[in-house]
């Protein structure tokens, strides 16, 4: 069986009838129940920003108090950009493309949201495993990246949770990919202000300690954050 | 707090609606705008304008007319709880539709749905066939919607949704997709797999018929 190539596709279907084409009650009997209050655009567009504001100053506040990498500096500017400029633009566009009307309001084009959703917290863990060590990776140690893994999930979680309470029945359509992409974006920042702070660089640490909560920020979108978030 | 109980007019199929239409559409779209701001009294305009066809939509994906009315009310407690997002100048018709087959998809899913589904109502409604005069076509036509009825419920609910916006609710094939959450590949495809069933349990009923005929 092959897919038609017509232009007007519609018409090639017009030869099967119609089963609800007239009920038989000319007229239906169409009652609308009470409605509860529920939040107009701008206290809708308020909450978001509060949100945005909220998740970018949690991650904010803990570098304060936690400190930027104190090698810094000494990087080599490819490994900044890998590490830390590239999943901060990542999380951008990601955050931009998920909640992005689109032409009918539903949404950008499916393929590039779930490319995007898959390919954001791919690339972190690849750079992470893939990316040239600038220095002597430190000896592994087992505590030190269950602490990174740790921080990193909180980080993740809190705007998580800001976006549970304020992308509530936002996405009418794409509601799974554009929720896991809202995820796959907290999990960028978080991982890329982890990358920021800590000054590990053994590829293993930097996977299972940064990446892997990136990736879980993006299944719990798919998973968790779409249940509040399909209308 | 808004409330409404009043009778509308069952839709005219989507093929037919012109010019008049289109414009009716952008006052809907800018009625939907308003309420999304805090109007509350344009509730009734949307209300009276999509009810109609969103029953037409939900009964043709679950074939129940009395499930249908369901789903449309929840389908209209979401738009209201989601109004807050619906994005400014656009067209709230698909906005709408996406909806209305999340709620389609969420009662699917569940098996008192599958209950429901065993026992379709299709007994209950008529189809299209006002210029038919004589009883034997009358007949035809109505056997025909049953079978498509049928057809329609046994095939899966993804090729069924993208058969039935391009078909019935005169959706393009980019905004069906946009809908669904599909490529338009994807929904192309389903459609005319949906299509094929459909012809082809058609043309067996019709071989049938001449084969009792003859």
């Amino acid at each position: 069986m092959s897919s038609p190539t017509d232009p007007d596709f519609a018409a090639s279907l017009g030869e099967i009838p119609d089963p609800a084409g007239a009920p038989a009650s000319s007229r239906l009997e169409l009652r609308v129940p009470s409605l509860p209050s529920a939040p107009t655009r701008q206290v809708v567009r308020g909450r978001r920003l509060a949100a945005l504001i909220g998740g970018l100053s949690w991650l904010g506040i803990h570098l304060a108090v936690y400190g930027i990498r104190t090698d810094l500096k000494g990087l080599p500017f490819t490994y900044v950009a890998a590490q830390i400029v590239l999943p901060i633009l990542l999380a951008t566009g990601s955050l931009f493309v998920a909640l992005g009307a689109g032409r009918l309001g539903l949404g950008l084009k499916i393929g590039l949201v779930s490319t995007l959703a898959v390919l954001g917290p791919a690339s972190f863990c690849v750079i992470a495993l893939g990316a040239p060590v600038p220095h002597a990776p430190e000896p592994n140690s087992l505590i030190g990246t269950v602490l990174c893994f740790d921080i990193t999930i909180a980080w993740v979680a809190v705007p998580l949770f800001c976006a549970a309470i304020t992308l509530r029945s936002a996405f009418a359509a794409s509601a799974r990919w554009r929720s896991a992409l809202v995820g796959a974006s907290i999990g960028l920042f978080a991982g890329a202000t982890m990358n920021l702070h800590c000054p590990a660089v053994a590829p293993v640490h930097m996977l299972f300690g940064h990446g892997l909560a990136v990736v879980i920020g993006a299944v719990l979108g798919g998973l968790a954050l779409v249940l509040r978030a399909r209308a | 707090m808004t409330s409404l109980d009043q009778s509308v007019p069952s839709p005219a199929p989507p093929k037919e609606r012109g010019d008049e239409a289109q414009l009716s559409v952008s006052s809907l779209d800018r009625a939907m705008s308003r309420y999304a701001e805090g109007h509350d009294a344009a509730f009734g305009e949307i209300f009276t304008a999509l009810a109609p066809r969103l029953h037409a939509f939900l009964r043709r994906l679950c074939g129940s007319q009395e499930l249908a009315h369901d789903l449309m009310q929840e389908t209209f407690l979401r738009m209201h709880r989601a109004r807050g997002t619906f994005a400014p100048g656009n067209a709230v018709v698909p906005w709408a539709y996406a909806i209305a087959r999340n709620c389609f998809v969420s009662q699917a899913r569940s098996l008192k749905s599958r209950r429901a589904r065993s026992s379709l109502d299709i007994a209950d409604h008529e189809v299209a066939a006002g210029l038919e005069s004589n009883a034997e076509e009358a007949t035809a036509a109505r056997q025909s919607a049953e079978l498509v009825e049928r057809t329609l419920a046994q095939m899966s609910v993804t090729n069924r949704e993208a058969f039935v916006l391009i078909r019935f609710e005169g959706q393009s094939v980019a905004a069906a997709a946009q809908i669904l959450g599909a490529s338009e590949g994807a929904v192309k495809l389903r459609a005319f797999r949906a299509y094929e069933l459909l012809r082809a349990a058609l043309k067996s009923a019709e071989t049938e018929g001449e084969r009792q005929r003859s």
